[in-house]
């Protein structure tokens, strides 16, 4: 034992000297003269939800008309990069980013961790967003979305509406070349159109609206860049049917066109876009390459519209579904970019240095009544249950933290000039639990059953439906909780026989504008899932008059009246706005950070040279 | 044996057949389809019926179902609904990770596994048995995916030495392989010996306990001569059970690891198909991995008449 204590003893002396040393070393550093170096420090500032940027752009256009707009980024990013000359965080980033010299913009390779497959890399197969970011890099619109999310020309140059608003000329832009050497004409246009047109929502609208039934005569060539699209009635709404929409008409090559979709799959997508397509290995990842014959658009960068850069030689897409894998990949330096983590590594990832995050466009989340079955065929019974609604604790729920949500009650965009809040007063988060009730009561609504979809395989949906079950069964509903996968309720959900409600979310591209409001399917009368019944006709008169107005100041009063009437008709609940997080390195540049439409694509962006 | 190993395989096919239908009718029997969920959430009923009139998914399913059938018998196995791509060439392609990890994961859980069943065994009721036992307790209660990430964690993210996902095939690197393994190997073979580890002491541990053990004892034989040569070889049979099981299993279940550890191999193929109702690839691989099953059942079998010569009489 004494033994033992002296061995230990002397191992605490050895230390102890050990540790005099170091420190009497510290102390003489000073005389060596360290190697000079570049610091290349990233500083953080955290910000609280706040507005920015608040001004108002009025931009002439000689063709078209003239768009005025309120541009009001808000910013609910949490952290802010700021380094060198860089300043990413207002809608005028894009001249700021096209300040920085061109030598300091590297290429290289992006890896981007993604949090779902693609399912294909035909537009005219899917609505869905996982499809639409890849081909975008691909394949072009004749319009794009700017960051505002107006229109802007990608491949179309000009356009201009005859005297009585009937013919509409477009011109595309020459010299721009598919991936394949092709010369792009309007024969690809046409063909493009003329496979979308029983699919492309607004293009489909405007044919079936205004337009004539045979596609021959709606549209026209007139040479090799200019084609024509000819109406029965003007309309304002015939640019939008050639821009961002559910199933986009993306501009294919010719051949691709003439393949049909259900073989679209064996072959390579060519498109004009600044990236080609490399590799696709189903179920693992996909790449694409620059494209070197890439013809930009001689238009400022504006969001997806106007000139687009590949600065990075290559980009490739890694399927990673699990989130926290995503994030251990991005911190370990394995891929340069991850979609969507958990709220839970938030904190982790604020205080890497390494790595900045990005709130991507708002989704909004919404809950759907089933419009054909008691006890939600009835108004007030969906009026009590909308004014009962706790929207902050489903927000909060589906988003994971505080900073990742916004209370929204306008139809449009929270944060555009679309922003409105009619009708909303006593309706919107108005959590009138107590006079729901003894409605639900007065209407013998009370121990009625409700069937709430609830699908556990989609966090935000499945989230807002744990909140719904409360406020439902609070309210005196007998709430049969129906948990299922996605592909389940998407099923389910088809048959009006087999629910009452269930959420979803939808993206920001059917809420910027007007238009995406008219392709909406759930306001349709009787044409989405939820068989909305617009028995009085007030709807459907508010969305005709909106497709003929081409006053913008107009067509906001006529959103206005219809956000009255959505209330008023308690059409589906409205529950907010959330943001999807995506974290990168903290090197990589071109990131605007509005939320804007073109944060998610690898065209414009690059890494600081070192 | 020549015989009994046609006999054997001959009955493989009734099996087959069976999970066929029983493939085809669970599989039509889960509610949706793939039109539902290649469609997007944006689109209405009426783009999605004419997605499923595209993909013949309207067909009745007696008709979908002699159509899968006479493809089957010709061998082909169809295409991907979802990539169009077929189905053999999506199986080529995700099955070498798949065998990689089932191969080496089923290796170091035997290498771990049995000595450590054979240790706890041998000096039950002390401190190497209670080890054994606990890591028994261990692999088989900690859930694969949160020690998954906590190797991700330490191993990749902290100290760097292995990537967080991904497969490296042979072909491309030696190293690559070895080390885009390392970790998803380690977790099978954690999980996968616990298992072993009590079937190897329980087995014996009874064995132990008989006639002939306590003769070779009673004649002066070496411990060692009595473990190995004696008690090990009688206690094979439920221990060579135990692994063939889990050689079954790995090659079919390794859906957590591959998730966690993002290897593209048959388990993610299978969870995806099913998530996206893309009915071919799910049918046609169901019938591969019970074929898998069933030749693995097979060796199993086969390898009793080796440990045990009774079986060959």
């Amino acid at each position: 034992m004494k033994r033992s204590l002296s061995l230990k003893l002397a191992l605490l002396a050895v230390a102890a000297a050990a540790l005099g040393v170091t420190a009497a070393c510290g102390e003489a550093a000073p005389a060596v003269v360290p190697t000079p170096v570049v610091i290349d420090r990233t500083v953080i500032v955290e910000k609280p939800v706040e507005k920015i940027v608040k001004q108002t752009v009025i931009v002439e256009k000689p063709v078209e008309k003239i768009i005025q707009q309120t541009v009001v980024v808000e910013k609910p990013v949490e952290k802010i990069v700021q380094q060198t000359v860089v300043v990413i965080q207002t809608a005028t980033a894009t001249a700021v980013v096209a300040a920085v010299p061109e030598s300091q913009k590297a290429g290289g390779s992006l890896k981007i961790a993604a949090s779902g497959s693609v399912q294909s890399f035909d537009p005219n197969w899917t609505t869905a967003s996982g499809t639409h970011n890849v081909t975008y890099s691909i394949q072009e619109l004749l319009l794009a979305h700017t960051e505002q999310y107006a229109l802007g020309k990608q491949l179309a140059e000009s356009w201009i509406s005859s005297g009585d608003g009937k013919t509409w000329t477009f011109r595309i832009r020459s010299g721009v070349k598919f991936h394949d050497g092709t010369p792009l004409t309007t024969k690809q246009v046409i063909a493009t159109l003329n496979r979308q047109k029983d699919a492309a929502a607004v293009f489909k609208l405007v044919q079936a609206q205004f337009g004539t039934p045979v596609f021959t005569d709606y549209v026209k060539v007139v040479d090799d860049l200019t084609f024509t699209i000819n109406l029965k009635e003007p309309t304002g709404l015939v640019p939008f049917g050639l821009g961002p929409q559910n199933f986009q008409p993306l501009i294919q090559s010719e051949a691709w066109s003439a393949v049909p979709q259900k073989e679209t799959a064996k072959g390579d997508p060519i498109g004009t876009g600044p990236y080609k397509f490399e590799k696709w290995t189903p179920g693992d990842r996909w790449s694409m390459v620059r494209f070197a014959d890439y013809k930009a658009s001689p238009e400022k960068t504006d969001g997806a519209a106007g000139r687009q850069t590949a600065y990075l030689d290559r980009v490739e897409y890694i399927e990673i579904p699990d989130q926290t894998t995503r994030v251990a990949a991005l911190e370990a330096g394995e891929v340069d970019m991850a979609q969507e983590f958990p709220a839970d590594l938030a904190v982790r990832l604020e205080k890497n240095t390494k790595i900045q995050l990005v709130s991507m466009a708002p989704n909004r989340l919404l809950g759907h009544f089933n419009h054909l079955k008691p006890p939600f065929n009835n108004v007030e019974a969906r009026r009590a249950f909308i004014q009962a609604y706790d929207n902050e604790k489903a927000l909060l729920l589906a988003a994971g933290n505080k900073n990742s949500y916004r209370l929204c009650p306008s139809l449009m965009q929270c944060g555009t000039d679309w922003e409105s809040s009619a009708g909303a007063a006593g309706n919107y988060y108005a959590k009138k639990t107590a006079e729901s009730k003894a409605k639900i009561a007065a209407l013998g609504m009370a121990g009625m059953k409700v069937r709430l979809m609830d699908p556990t395989d989609r966090q935000p949906a499945h989230a807002a439906a744990q909140v719904s079950r409360e406020v439902l069964a609070d309210i005196g509903f007998n709430v049969e909780f129906l948990v299922m996968d996605w592909a389940t309720m998407v099923t389910r959900r088809a048959d009006p026989e087999l629910w009452e409600f269930f959420h979803t979310w939808s993206g920001s591209s059917v809420r910027t504008g007007p238009v995406g409001h008219l392709a909406f399917g759930e306001i349709q009368y009787n044409g989405w899932f939820n068989k909305y019944q617009d028995v009085p006709g007030k709807g459907r008169d508010s969305l005709t008059k909106l497709a003929k107005e081409t006053d913008v100041a107009k067509q906001k009063q006529i959103m206005d009246d219809f956000q009255a009437y959505f209330y008023e008709d308690a059409i589906f609940l409205q529950v907010g706005e959330f943001f999807s997080r995506w974290a990168a390195r903290a090197d990589m540049r071109g990131i605007v950070g509005g939320g804007g439409p073109a944060d998610q694509l690898p065209a414009n962006k690059w890494f600081q040279k070192k | 044996m020549t015989a009994y190993i046609a006999k054997r395989l001959l009955a493989t096919v009734p099996v087959l057949i069976f999970v066929g239908l029983v493939a085809f009718s669970l599989v039509h029997l889960a509610p949706g389809d793939a039109a539902n969920i290649m469609a997007g959430d944006y689109a209405g009923p009426d783009d999605v019926k004419k997605l499923r009139t595209e993909l013949g998914l309207d067909k009745p399913v007696w008709e979908q179902f002699t159509e899968w059938v006479g493809r089957t018998v010709r061998g082909d196995l169809g295409h991907s609904i979802f990539n169009g791509k077929s189905i053999a060439e999506l199986v080529s392609t995700r099955i070498a990770p798949t065998l990689s990890l089932a191969m080496f994961g089923g290796l170091l859980a035997v290498t771990l596994g049995v000595p450590i069943g054979v240790m706890a065994a041998w000096k039950v009721g002390t401190k190497w048995d209670r080890l054994g036992q606990l890591w028994a307790a261990l692999g088989i209660s900690i859930p694969g995916f949160w020690l998954g990430l906590i190797l991700i964690y330490v191993f990749a993210v902290n100290l760097r030495w292995f990537p967080v996902i991904g497969f490296v095939s042979l072909n491309e690197s030696v190293t690559g392989y070895v080390r885009s393994l390392t970790l998803p190997v380690c977790l099978l073979g954690i999980t996968g010996s616990a298992t072993i580890v009590r079937m190897t002491r329980a087995s014996l541990l009874e064995v132990f306990r008989e006639d002939y053990i306590r003769t070779a004892r009673s004649k002066g034989l070496a411990e060692r001569s009595v473990l190995f040569r004696h008690a090990l070889r009688a206690a094979a049979i439920p221990i060579v059970t135990v692994i063939g099981f889990l050689a079954a299993g790995l090659i079919t279940g390794v859906v957590v690891t591959e998730t966690v550890f993002t290897i593209p191999g048959l388990g993610r193929l299978v969870t995806e198909s099913v998530g996206r109702r893309d009915f071919p690839v799910v049918q046609s691989l169901l019938m591969l991995l019970a074929f898998i099953y069933v030749m693995v059942n097979l060796l199993v079998d086969l390898s009793y008449a080796f440990f045990d010569p009774r079986v060959r009489l």
